[in-house]
């Protein structure tokens, strides 16, 4: 049976070490997508996933089921690709995923895949992650975390306004304003495209 | 439903294709309006979740820069904190104290502006104040001489006129008289 969140942060607290393997499981594709997003290096975005994880692992004590887990881990995402992007931020945020099974070096690659039609998906799949990520690179940052939080994330607007520091309704207005200015970049690509 | 309950349900992906959404939005101008305005952005959104499927067909393994692992676990020597800094950890400790007491739900940096706004606001109020009482007319206190004390609220006005405060102000005066000669004077009006 699967145990929820705070029910796996409890017996990590009592020392049942093995189950944290089910919370990485759990999140660590859509933390690595939204630190992906938010720093544009793959790589980095790989390190700070690990550090949150680690950094979790390492405060296990101070967790309380007061809030939810993934406010909680959220929120120290948030806080480490802020750190990670001013340790850095001398480099332009360019994005690598053009640079996908460039070659060894060029970060984190994905294996190819063996079925014909699958690799079609992924294809198209990663054009659109990519016109995603870009576009989202384009927002001010409080609109682009808030949308990372309650897409990729998932988290409900009481817990987006928690990891942020905002209130329910700033959170609201971060996501609609920036739905409204990606909504209106893709019309306008669509308009060129024709 | 109302408005605010459809937006959560428009921009939540498990719950965007609920019937409820759907019989709001059609008797609702306003929300049809917003939902189709912000239609390319969520349809966005809406495809790269489902592309999670396309990513968990490949294999377990992501190539990084730390070396190879699977997508699942960590190898020991990240259990040796060699990548973990101090300052994750205490990020994630002031995480769990800041969710746990729910009482700075404003960030950081609104407490240091508010901080920051309200020592303006008391520099200028004291500026003003003391402006005031620079500016402030008198009367018959203007020619009180130094060191008296201002007059009472509704008492007699000064028997001290400026010819006196001038005579005395070419004296060697003895503060303490003069206080208390004021003090007297206005006590006794009283």
């Amino acid at each position: 049976m699967d145990l929820d969140d705070a029910q796996i942060m409890q017996r990590l607290q009592a020392g049942q070490f093995e189950l944290f393997e089910q919370l990485v499981r759990r999140y660590r594709v859509a933390l690595f997508r939204a630190a992906w997003s938010k720093l544009g290096d793959p790589t980095w975005a790989e390190d700070v996933v690990q550090e949150t994880f680690l950094a979790v692992f390492a405060a296990r004590h101070t967790f309380k089921p007061d809030y939810s887990f993934r406010t909680w881990l959220w929120t120290i995402l948030l806080n480490l690709c802020s750190r990670q992007w001013k340790r850095r931020e001398n480099r332009p945020r360019e994005f690598l995923f053009s640079k996908l099974n460039a070659g060894a070096g060029a970060g984190p690659s994905f294996p190819e895949p063996s079925h014909q039609e699958t690799g079609l998906s992924a294809l198209l799949w990663t054009e659109r992650r990519e016109q995603l990520l870009e576009a989202l690179s384009r927002l001010p940052e409080a609109q682009a975390d808030a949308l990372r939080l309650r897409f990729f994330g998932e988290l409900k607007f009481s817990e987006i306004a928690l990891a942020m520091g905002s209130s329910v309704s700033a959170a609201k207005v971060r996501v609609k304003h920036g739905l409204q200015t990606l909504a209106q970049v893709f019309r306008g690509q669509e308009g060129e495209s024709r | 439903m109302n408005c605010d309950e459809a937006f959560d349900h428009m921009t939540d992906t498990n719950l965007r294709h609920r019937p409820a959404l759907k019989q709001h939005v059609e008797r609702c101008p306003r929300c049809r309006q917003m939902q189709e305005t912000l239609q390319p952005a969520l349809a966005l959104f809406s495809r790269d979740a489902e592309g999670d499927d396309v990513v968990s067909s490949y294999p377990n393994s992501i190539h990084t820069s730390s070396g190879n692992y699977s997508n699942t676990s960590f190898p020991d020597s990240v259990w040796s904190q060699e990548f973990l800094s101090p300052e994750a950890v205490e990020a994630a400790e002031h995480a769990a104290m800041r969710l746990a007491t729910g009482s700075s739900v404003r960030s950081p940096r609104f407490w240091q502006f508010s901080a920051c706004a309200l020592r303006y606001a008391a520099v200028l109020v004291v500026g003003a104040v003391i402006g005031w009482g620079v500016w402030t007319p008198h009367g018959p206190a203007a020619d009180l001489p130094s060191g008296a004390a201002s007059p009472v609220a509704g008492a007699a006005a000064c028997t001290r006129n400026p010819e006196h405060s001038t005579k005395a102000s070419q004296q060697r005066r003895d503060s303490k008289s003069v206080v208390l000669s004021c003090v007297a004077c206005h006590l006794a009006s009283r």
